[in-house]
């Protein structure tokens, strides 16, 4: 595969995954091993190399972007590092239970860190989670869902869905990822029936509590039914009250780091484009003009009395 | 934000067949379309098979009405519905921005570099959360819908989660078809920015056959007149936004 805008040639490999977004390879390419997710569809693949660039400024918890690039004439695609791991379904069922509690405590970690930029994961669901080094390194991949905090989700899997249980609402703060992580522990063990489609929420929070009791590990059993009441509210309330349990060694893992970056971190801004490595030099180096152009587009389709005619372009394409 | 802000409009069908009473969706479906209202279809597939001439109808419905066609099982369909009703806001905006952008670039999304795109994505993004959302879920109620009733319930009440999580304001209706007593078709709710439950349950399998046409024309009737349908064309936006 080549890319239309790099040049770069790309040697697909294998495949590591895929979705209803489009489908992720294993590639080789000037980067030595990556991955690749390829969509039928510019605006997702858009959408979420803009996330990748933003999020990892100033974290690791997701993949590093690598470039962003067309194959004509209908293949959109991004190249990412490779994030080798075992989704955390398969992984969590054979680690020893001091694995489990370190590879628990990495996953909280990485999100603690993602929060800390204001965003949400969202759409956690194990495929989502990798796992190597027998629970020490845990990385997050799929930033389809990533959603500023206080705005809705846009992604998410209904089992590992806050407000599919009546569990609260479906607008993105640290309790719904803290939600989603303890459904996607309990249901390693225990995976809902299709029947629970049909419930009221209701019935469905009381098949969950049957399913939380009947949990094995006690302790966990203990923070998770804290955090699916609400009553722990962020990652870094879970790590204390799980601390207060059993005690494990504190211990830097390698993949959660947290260098604690803020200073850099521009909040909610549009403009902040973090590098343009991607572009691979064949841009026409006219940003100011660029800044013109997209500042202009936000403000003509954003201004509230612009927003009065939306509703008339929107019937006027209808017409065609 | 005032009451001025452009709304998008959206008539959501869920059925498991094909149409056999009244006018054809497909016209239904163009006319709503006309009038900026865009109409997505998702065909239930449960067990059995929807059939060759069900699968073609959803996605002729889909078609003229300028919206998808989803062919699903009972459990998908909770997040089939969540995000169709995303798509769909995403591609009519898309197709406004893109307008907007070859008024000012003379290019459209799919012409600029990757990296640009991203940034015209976020313009979307931002758009899709904040627009006022108008959705009428149309459900069939036809005798084959029985058991799946519950399944359509929680997943409207479902919808109705994501949308009330958004910034811009929401409101959805539901109409069922057929309706009961002989009613081609029946508003179960009229819109409210909240799903009602005890209305939902409203949504009972009937007697009689599919009029899907007649269902689309009856959700399009709830929409009411917007008074912009009858100027002669938009109003370019940068009329009002350029400082
Ligand atoms: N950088 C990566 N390194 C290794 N594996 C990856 C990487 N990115 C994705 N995968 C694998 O590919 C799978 C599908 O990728 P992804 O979730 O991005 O696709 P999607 O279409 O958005 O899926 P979904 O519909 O589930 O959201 C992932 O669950 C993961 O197992
Ligand atoms: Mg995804």
């Amino acid at each position: 595969m080549q890319g239309k805008w790099t040049g770069h040639t790309l040697l697909v490999d294998r495949p590591l995954g895929a979705g209803a977004n489009g489908e992720v390879y294993l590639v080789h390419g000037p980067f030595g091993r990556a991955a690749m997710k390829v969509c039928a569809n510019a605006a997702d693949v858009a959408m979420e190399w803009g996330l990748l660039e933003r999020l990892s400024a100033n974290s690791r918890v997701f993949p590093k972007p690598l470039f962003i690039d067309d194959a004509p004439p209908n293949l959109y695609f991004y190249v990412m590092e490779w994030v080798q791991g075992v989704p955390f379904h398969r992984a969590y069922p054979r680690l020893a239970p001091a694995e489990r509690r370190r590879a628990v405590e990495a996953v909280l970690h990485g999100l603690a860190q993602l929060h800390r930029l204001d965003y949400g994961f969202c759409d956690i669901k194990p495929e989502n989670i990798l796992v190597a080094d027998g629970g020490a390194a845990v990385r997050l991949v799929d930033v389809g869902g990533v959603t500023s905090f206080g705005r809705s989700v846009r992604q998410y899997t209904p089992f590992y869905d806050r407000a599919f249980w009546g569990l609260g609402g479906r607008r993105a703060d640290a309790h719904y990822d803290l939600c989603g992580f303890a459904l996607n522990v309990l249901f390693t063990m225990e995976p809902p029936p299709d029947a629970l489609m049909a419930k009221t929420p209701e019935q469905r929070q009381t098949w969950l509590w049957k399913v939380l009791r009947k949990h094995p590990d006690a302790d966990l059993r203990h923070v998770m039914e804290r955090v699916l009441r609400s009553e722990v509210q962020d990652a870094a309330g879970w790590l204390r009250a799980s601390r207060t349990g059993v005690q494990p060694q504190r211990r830097a893992t390698a993949s959660t780091h947290a260098p604690n970056r803020r200073t850099t971190h521009h909040r909610g801004s549009v403009q902040h484009t973090p590098s343009s490595q991607s572009s691979g030099g064949r841009r026409p180096p006219r940003r100011g003009a660029k800044m013109d152009w997209t500042e202009r587009l936000m403000w003509t389709s954003l201004g509230t009395a612009a927003m009065v005619t939306i509703a008339a372009w929107i019937s006027f394409l209808g017409g065609f | 934000m005032g009451d001025s802000k452009g709304t998008l409009r959206q008539i959501l069908v869920v059925t498991d067949g094909c149409s056999n009473v009244g006018e054809a969706p497909v016209i239904a479906a163009a006319r709503a379309r006309q009038r900026g209202v865009v109409v997505n279809v998702i065909g239930i597939v449960d067990k059995g098979d929807i059939g060759r001439q069900g699968k073609a109808e959803a996605m002729s419905i889909a078609d003229a009405g300028g919206g998808m066609c989803r062919l699903v099982q009972p459990v998908e369909l909770s997040a089939t519905v969540q995000m169709m009703t995303h798509q769909a806001m995403q591609l009519t905006l898309q197709q406004v921005v893109n307008q907007e952008l070859l008024q000012v670039m003379g290019k459209s999304t799919e012409d600029l570099p990757p990296a640009d795109r991203t940034r015209v994505m976020q313009v979307v993004d931002k758009l899709e959360e904040e627009t006022d959302l108008e959705v009428v879920v149309t459900v069939d109620t036809s005798a084959s819908m029985r058991e799946k009733i519950p399944t359509v319930r929680e997943a409207i009440r479902d919808l109705s989660l994501s949308l009330q999580a958004r910034q811009g304001r929401s409101s959805v209706a539901v109409v069922s078809f057929p309706g009961r007593r002989d009613a081609l078709a029946e508003t179960v709710q009229p819109f409210q920015t909240e799903v009602d439950m005890d209305l939902l349950e409203g949504i009972l399998a009937a007697r009689g056959g599919t009029p899907t046409g007649p269902a689309i024309d009856h959700a399009l009737s709830l929409f009411g007149a917007s008074p912009r349908d009858e100027e002669d064309g938009p109003r370019r936006w940068a009329d009002g936004a350029n400082v």
